[in-house]
């Protein structure tokens, strides 16, 4: 197949004079053009064109065309680094009230959950000392003042403990579903943390309204600040009281959250 | 014609991203003749293209936001303006006043017309510094004017302008081998536009008779 043959084609002459085509073709196209008289002249006039198009003069510009000083620019898309120069639409602020309120709420229910926990916590371990199981296993001094401070509130204690008791399974129908992992984990945990120290808490509370000297060095080894709070704390009957308060308080945050819930929804 | 350093333009189109409108006139004012001489040259009136040119620097300032550093910023400013340009051209009832003839054979050798002439000896020594008459601009853009829309587009961007054919496909959203192929048949067709409408030029333009063949 001689050169002659492969005439090259206006859009091969084209990228050519751009230089844009692969290096071989560029190349073949040279070596053709030396030969070929057609193609020489093609290339020609196209090169003529080009040079005239490239010497179209820039028209005068009529005027300048800067925009005025206070255009503001209502974005098509809006600048991630200028999010208050946008106009925030009214549902997007709503959504971000709202992200904002939930976020809130949830950091309310989360500590009413604690609080109540804390109050369980607290209340249940006031009632070892008061249930009737534990007089026998607990010491004579022990046994003497379960006795004598226990009994006045035992009837109520009993109940309160069997109810103590029950919470932690009873409380996930009130609460909501945080509430109730958060609190459903913290009741088995409660659970657990009273029947271990059962046996070493059971002479703690009742060594404090007729002091024990053996049992209190016993249950408390070291003196300190925070062990004087605790020794406070002790008492069963503040302790109930407290742990009830407490209960009383995050359930009370919990449910007043779950009423305004659907308010705000 | 002065360009702004690279630095410099990023720092406006960044502040002019902010909602800097003075920072934004900045680029305009460096790039208004290439807009205003794009727009002309694609739809050949000068009041149409002021409008337009206006219209497309208040549309690339609401979306500048939308320009990503590290790609050419004159073609993306030309595609809003092209873009523009096309949608008045499409919505204006004009069309070109002559419909295109037949393609002329292209190996047919041709006496060597005007044109060629022309170029012969305006081209030798310095090609930039070739001056052409107001008749012989008014031919080649009514030539452009009845070239298909993206075919013009192309040779307006890539021959008038100088952009490369990377910022040319860019600017029209198109690929390479497409900006090829268009900018190749809009100078064909404009080729052969001139070359048929000799009757339009100068006398004085005109040949009687052919002369050497032009050297490439």
């Amino acid at each position: 197949m001689s050169q002659q043959d492969r005439h090259l084609t206006t859009e091969q002459l084209s990228a050519f004079l751009d230089k844009q085509l692969m290096e071989e073709e560029q190349d073949a196209c040279s070596l053709h053009l030396k030969t070929c008289e057609q193609c020489r002249q093609a290339l020609a006039r196209l090169r003529q064109t080009v040079a005239l198009l490239r010497a179209l003069p820039q028209p005068a510009l009529p005027r300048s065309f800067v925009l005025p000083a206070d255009t503001v620019a209502t974005p098509l898309m809006v600048a991630e680094e200028a999010p208050a120069q946008a106009p925030i639409s009214i549902t997007e602020e709503r959504s971000r009230r709202r992200a904002g309120a939930a976020r809130g709420r949830n950091l309310v229910r989360l500590v009413s959950g604690l609080v109540a926990v804390l109050g369980i916590l607290i209340f249940v371990s006031a009632c070892p000392a008061t249930l009737p199981h534990n007089f026998g296993a607990a010491s004579t001094a022990s046994s003497n003042a379960s006795s004598g401070a226990a009994v006045p509130a035992a009837a109520p204690r009993d109940k309160t403990a069997s109810n103590g008791r029950d919470q932690p399974y009873s409380r996930p129908a009130e609460g909501t579903a945080q509430a109730t992992n958060a609190t459903q984990a913290a009741g088995a945990q409660t659970q657990d943390a009273t029947v271990s120290p059962t046996p070493t808490a059971e002479p703690t509370p009742t060594a404090v309204p007729q002091p024990t000297p053996a049992d209190r060095t016993f249950s408390l080894p070291a003196p300190s600040p925070v062990e004087e709070i605790w020794l406070t704390l002790s008492a069963p009957l503040t302790r109930v009281g407290l742990g009830i308060l407490l209960f009383i308080a995050g359930l009370l945050g919990l449910l007043l959250l779950r009423r305004s819930r659907p308010r705000a929804g | 014609m002065d360009r702004l350093a690279r630095d410099d333009e990023e720092q406006l189109i960044a502040r002019s991203q902010r909602g800097d409108v003075n920072a934004f006139n900045q680029l305009v004012l460096n790039y208004q003749q290439m807009m205003y001489g794009a727009v002309f040259r694609l739809l050949g009136n000068y009041d149409t293209a002021a409008d337009v040119t206006q219209d497309a620097f208040f549309a690339a300032f609401r979306a500048i936001a939308t320009y990503r550093g590290g790609s050419s910023f004159r073609a993306w400013l030309l595609r809003i303006g092209s873009n523009m340009a096309c949608d008045y051209w499409r919505r204006s009832a004009r069309r070109p006043a002559e419909s295109l003839e037949a393609l002329t054979d292209e190996d047919e050798p041709q006496a060597l017309d005007l044109l060629g002439a022309l170029a012969e000896t305006s081209l030798e020594g310095n090609p930039e510094a070739m001056l052409l008459t107001q008749e012989l601009q008014d031919v080649i853009q009514q030539g452009l004017q009845q070239l298909p829309l993206d075919q013009r587009t192309a040779v307006v961007l890539c021959d008038v302008e100088g952009l490369s054919y990377e910022e040319v496909a860019q600017a029209t959203q198109t690929t390479l081998g497409t900006v090829r192929s268009r900018i190749s048949r809009g100078r064909a067709r404009l080729r052969n536009y001139l070359q048929e409408h000799q009757e339009l030029l100068p006398r004085n333009y005109r040949l009687s008779s052919s002369n050497d063949s032009s050297h490439s």
